[in-house]
């Protein structure tokens, strides 16, 4: 079955411009607008493809969408999280140093800092002049479907009116779904601006990467994500 | 010469404006207004969040409803609109819930409750202008 949503999607992810998460991000944005319309037209009793075509038609054109909504890149600028991240993974790292005397202790072993997401993040935080992320930490990267996995997010912002919450997805379902992409919502323990979980592997999980955000702070500063892989 | 001319005329030649290539299947006036609106663009966003927060698809479907359905812009010149109003610190996004559904919501930051004052003063200058204008022309 076509859905002209769906191939939308398909076409405007791979022309959108910046980085991972800005364009996770604003394909999400563009999913949840077109599904919405969609849904609108569907209730004054259009067909369904025919409420998909018209949604994507009020949207926009792929070319002027992709164009106007991505994130125009200047190279001098681009160096700036760069280093900001190198630094901050230094910083981490003498930290760890210092605090662990060299040795890991038997607590946090297997604990890693998911090098990749802080990167992300400090790109990202060139958007706001607000910004505060969390470090997220995973006790593995390479898991199989019903296993556990520690999760420990610090710095979070303080609550505001949203709870925080841990949702995990496989990555395609991004941009094939436009319904919920998220699986599963997970409880968290909070304790200041340390928030902790035990997080199992969803057993249906596909092989492949998946994606797990947490969010703690109650606002888009507060969001970090780990990509594990999936055996 | 009546609209439906100036569309041929410009749907055989192709023209550009400003540089800016006019969409060969675009009615003109259809497309004059849409250029006029983006020049209001900003007004018109931090207006449809002023009352409070509100997700992209609402802001949208408000500014229609708002307008008797005059303003209907393509609705990613909305979100581009969004971005760049984030981006320069006048919007604040979060996600909230709605109806089982997550979405990314937005609302004024201080800054963007000043921006906003400031561009209402504008626009009512400009609007008392060109009503005297054509009062006078009357």
């Amino acid at each position: 079955v076509t859905s002209p949503i769906r191939d939308y999607l398909d076409e405007l992810g791979p022309q959108l411009r910046g980085g991972w998460l800005h364009r996770r991000r604003t394909l999400a944005e563009v999913r949840d607008h077109l599904a919405d319309t969609a849904a609108e037209l569907e209730r004054r009793g259009v067909e369904r493809s025919e409420a998909e075509k018209t949604a994507v038609e009020r949207f926009g054109d792929v070319a002027a969408s992709a164009e106007l909504l991505g994130k125009r890149r200047n190279r001098t600028v681009r160096l700036a999280p760069i280093l900001a991240g190198v630094t901050l993974l230094t910083g981490l790292g003498l930290l760890w140093l210092v605090e662990n005397g060299g040795h890991p202790s038997s607590d946090s072993s297997n604990v890693m800092h998911v090098h990749y997401s802080t990167l992300l993040h400090r790109e990202f935080a060139l958007q706001s002049e607000h910004v505060r992320h969390p470090h997220l930490l995973v006790s593995q990267r390479r898991v199989q479907p019903g296993e556990v996995v520690r999760v420990v997010a610090t710095g979070c912002g303080s609550l505001q009116d949203e709870r925080d919450e841990m949702t995990w997805h496989n990555h395609r379902q991004l941009l094939r779904s436009h319904d919920e992409q998220y699986t599963a919502v997970f409880r968290l323990h909070r304790q200041g601006y340390r928030v902790t979980a035990t997080f199992r592997v969803p057993e249906h999980s596909p092989p492949g990467v998946g994606l797990l955000d947490v969010y703690c702070g109650g606002d888009s500063t507060g969001q970090a994500t780990a990509m594990l892989s999936v055996a | 010469v009546s609209a439906t001319h100036v569309a041929v005329a410009v749907t055989r030649t192709g023209p550009r404006i400003g540089g800016e290539e006019i969409p060969r299947n675009a009615w003109y006036g259809g497309w004059v207004r849409t250029q006029e609106l983006k020049g209001h663009l900003d007004l018109l966003v931090l207006s449809a969040v002023a009352a409070g927060p509100r997700h992209g698809y609402l802001i949208v479907d408000w500014l229609r409803e708002q307008s008797g359905q005059e303003f209907a812009l393509p609705e990613n010149t909305v979100y581009a609109a969004l971005h760049r109003l984030e981006h320069a610190g006048f919007l604040r996004s979060a996600r909230a819930s709605h109806q089982g559904r997550t979405r990314r919501e937005y609302s004024l930051s201080p800054d963007g409750r000043r921006a906003l004052a400031g561009k209402r003063v504008e626009w009512e200058r400009f609007a008392r202008g060109m009503q005297g204008v054509i009062e006078a022309a009357q």
